[in-house]
């Protein structure tokens, strides 16, 4: 059930539009970070298509969470760092840090 | 890790004998003068011939424990041992160690049996059952051997009386290997009982009411030796060649040590086994101890999150029960098919938690140094050498490019404030004794800070986070793991969550029995790991930015004052450029005997939300006000 849910979760990653389509096969750095992406972080969370769409966040805040999840364990290497925060940011981004009032919905990237 | 030894015969005779109790043989050697070991050998006696104790039945409690060796024992505020503390007082070479909550008194047991080996033995009254619940479970969970005694009316069956429910023990049924009552009939063949099924295998509390008190009683009282009391297993032959086969032609072997290591101390020869054939060798996130020294070139971190080899052919479990769930899951289905074998030294964990293709039963350190003598038999010196050497290259690339991914992320934030967790670990690493002991109860973000300390082998052990996970178990069992070892700085890894489930009460005894512990306190005024769950895949409450569960920080504990209520050191760090300096200062402390809270803000991880410290206010002042104004 659960090895289930990983390849689905590795299939939604390799298959990902993302939000600015142009920028997937056009970019060797968020098609690196989508490799990555697709062999480290869906090992655990296999619900990541879900996430991305939930958690939109700036790059700075996405590079904050790749080191942090390296040092939680996540395996990845050295020069691949920016090709993974790229491809959260491709995929998953937004300009500002979310500051929202209560009941305000989600900042529209 | 020490073990407390086993005393002398001559030292259980005489201490016995001092008790005033009419003791068979051992009245004999008291009435002798003094001698010392080599002027006169023990008197021998017959193989299996018990000495016979006649006295009050809780005396003979007293003794038989002291005949295995134990000589500390953790209690609870109660007034139905009178017996038993006469005992105690006339043999005079027993410690009570009194705590203030029987949950906290049970954790305690467990780390200072986890640290020595020796037998954690609590009494108390049956009344705190309830109380010690959760972290019997933890110790259940854990395996840790422990003898969980409580008086009380265990007579009193369907009267609905004072202080009585029935079934006194029927609580404790899911967390105990056995459970029994101490009567004064057969209160030592009882006690031998209960020690067996606490040392298994499966180990694990054994419950017992005592009703063993003033009568009195002829009791034999067998010498045990608990080092051996766990009952042995060893692989067939066959089973182990067959391994040794599989080892050698595999491509990509993955080792994955468990708790079982650890609980044998088979560190050193699951190292040399590794090295043999430079085997890449991984742990689960609830790998009870360290196990393998995680500075090691072949240490490649949790099983669930490893990356390479992609295509491992064979995953041998070295007494790991995968008893994670989905975590570990994900570890042993992430490579694709692949030999899985589980070598356990007990048979009901054996292929509980998965189905692997071969299970074997053996204690770990017999069938790790078979499987090492199987290897060199199958395989020459030249043979075993070249896969050592290219596959040591290959996992030494792997290893440090690793290395340098957390050293990258440790300097990404190294000077913020509030803390990181990743700097903690760095500074600790700095000042602490290299074979200090880190007893953490941390969320999933504890990888942060043992990847910045030397852990396994010759460096500092760890012992927990208690497999349990029911909050409330790490201050009282860094105590407990201080009284095992006193002679080595321990330090407890809390986050703020979990101290205030109910563990500022271990405080009291670590003041009282001058422990000079450290406790950190990772502050980051959340339950940060639920939040982190509750928030992953959005909702309702993500989109309104309100967490119902996580918001800690109002009230804003001061845990310095909660420590300097009970006259121990508190330190307060919320900028990273204080924190090498607080550490000096709790050193200093602890070396004068005064163990330190240290309270440090640290960062909340994970992605953000909107109002992070928005919780739902109730206010029974207001409602209160408004009657008055009514």
């Amino acid at each position: 059930m659960h090895k289930r849910l990983v390849l689905v979760a590795i299939v939604l990653v390799m298959s990902w539009p993302g939000t600015a389509g142009a920028q997937r096969g056009d970019d060797p750095q968020v098609e690196k970070g989508r490799v990555v992406v697709a062999q480290v972080c869906t090992t655990c969370h296999t619900t990541l298509g879900r996430m991305l769409q939930v958690h939109k966040q700036t790059r700075e805040q996405w590079r904050e969470l790749v080191f942090f999840m390296i040092s939680r364990g996540a395996q990845v290497m050295p020069d691949e760092i920016d090709a993974v925060t790229a491809f959260l940011v491709a995929n998953s981004g937004r300009e500002r840090p979310a500051a929202r009032s209560p009941g305000q919905p989600e900042e529209k990237k | 890790m020490s073990r407390t030894s086993k005393p002398s015969r001559r030292d259980f005779l005489a201490a016995t004998a001092a008790t005033s109790v009419a003791m068979g043989m051992g009245q004999i050697a008291s009435a002798d003068p003094p001698q010392t070991a080599a002027s006169r050998p023990d008197i021998p006696l017959t193989k299996g011939e018990p000495e016979i104790y006649r006295g009050t039945a809780a005396g003979a409690v007293l003794a038989q424990l002291r005949a295995a060796g134990v000589r500390t024992l953790f209690h609870t505020n109660t007034s139905g041992f009178v017996p038993f503390w006469e005992a105690v007082y006339a043999a005079g070479d027993v410690q009570v160690i009194n705590m203030t909550h029987e949950g906290q008194a049970v954790a305690a047991a467990a780390g200072y049996t986890m640290a020595s080996r020796n037998l954690g033995f609590f009494f108390g009254s049956h009344v705190g059952i309830p109380n010690a619940l959760s972290n019997t479970y933890n110790a259940w969970k854990d395996r840790v051997p422990l003898l969980l005694t409580y008086s009380g009316g265990q007579r009193e069956e369907g009267k609905d009386g004072f202080e009585w429910w029935d079934n006194t023990l029927g609580p404790t049924e899911a967390f105990t290997t056995w459970r029994g009552d101490l009567e004064p009939e057969d209160v030592t063949d009882t006690l031998r009982l209960a020690i067996k099924f606490a040392f298994g295998p499966p180990s694990g509390p054994v419950t017992l009411t005592f009703g063993a008190a003033g009568q009195k009683v002829e009791a034999p009282i067998h010498p045990i030796d608990l080092a051996t009391m766990r009952v042995r297993s060893r692989a067939p032959a066959e089973a182990i060649e067959k391994l040794a086969q599989w080892l050698i032609e595999a491509q990509n072997p993955l080792f994955v040590v468990g708790s079982q290591v650890g609980i044998e101390g088979a560190y050193s020869e699951m190292l040399a086994l590794a090295e043999k054939l430079s085997v890449p060798v991984a742990e689960t996130m609830h790998s009870l101890y360290a196990n393998f020294p995680n500075d090691h070139p072949l240490f490649v971190g949790e099983l669930q999150a490893q990356r390479y080899p992609r295509k491992q052919d064979l995953l041998i479990s070295f007494g790991e029960s995968f008893t994670a769930g989905r975590e570990d899951e994900r570890g042993l289905t992430a490579s694709g098919p692949r030999r899985i074998v589980h070598i356990s030294h007990d048979s009901q964990a054996l292929g509980r938690s998965f189905v692997p293709d071969v299970t074997i039963l053996s204690d770990l350190r017999t069938a790790i140094r078979d499987l090492s003598d199987a290897v060199d038999a199958i395989a020459t010196s030249d043979r075993i050498a070249r896969i050592r050497a290219s596959r040591l290259a290959q996992v030494s690339t792997l290893t440090n490019s690793l290395k340098q991914s957390r050293e990258i992320a440790l300097r990404a934030q190294f000077d913020s404030s509030p803390v990181t967790w990743e700097r903690v670990g760095f500074e600790l690493e700095k000042v602490l004794d290299k074979d200090a002991v880190i007893v953490p109860e941390l969320g999933t973000q504890y990888y942060k800070i043992y990847r910045q300390l030397k852990l396994g082998g010759t460096n500092k052990q760890r012992i927990g986070r208690t497999k349990g996970d029911a909050l409330g178990w790490g201050v009282a069992a860094a105590f407990g793991v201080n009284l095992a070892l006193p002679d080595r700085q321990v330090v407890a890894l809390q986050g703020d969550g979990g101290f205030l489930f109910n563990q500022s009460e271990a405080l009291w005894s670590i003041a009282r029995y001058e422990a000079p512990m450290l406790i950190v306190v990772m502050n980051n005024h959340s339950y940060n790991e639920s939040r982190a769950r509750n928030m992953l895949n959005g909702g309702t409450f993500y989109d309104a930015g309100k967490d119902f569960n996580g918001y800690l920080g109002d009230p804003n504990v001061e845990f310095t004052k909660i420590a300097e209520a009970y006259g121990l050191k508190g330190e307060k760090v919320t900028r990273a450029a204080d924190l090498a300096p607080a550490l000096q200062r709790c050193l200093r402390s602890m070396r004068d005997g005064k163990a330190v809270v240290l309270d440090i803000d640290v960062a909340v991880d994970g992605a953000p939300i909107s109002e992070p410290t928005w919780y739902q206010k109730h206010s029974i002042a207001e409602i209160r006000k408004k009657r008055f104004n009514a």
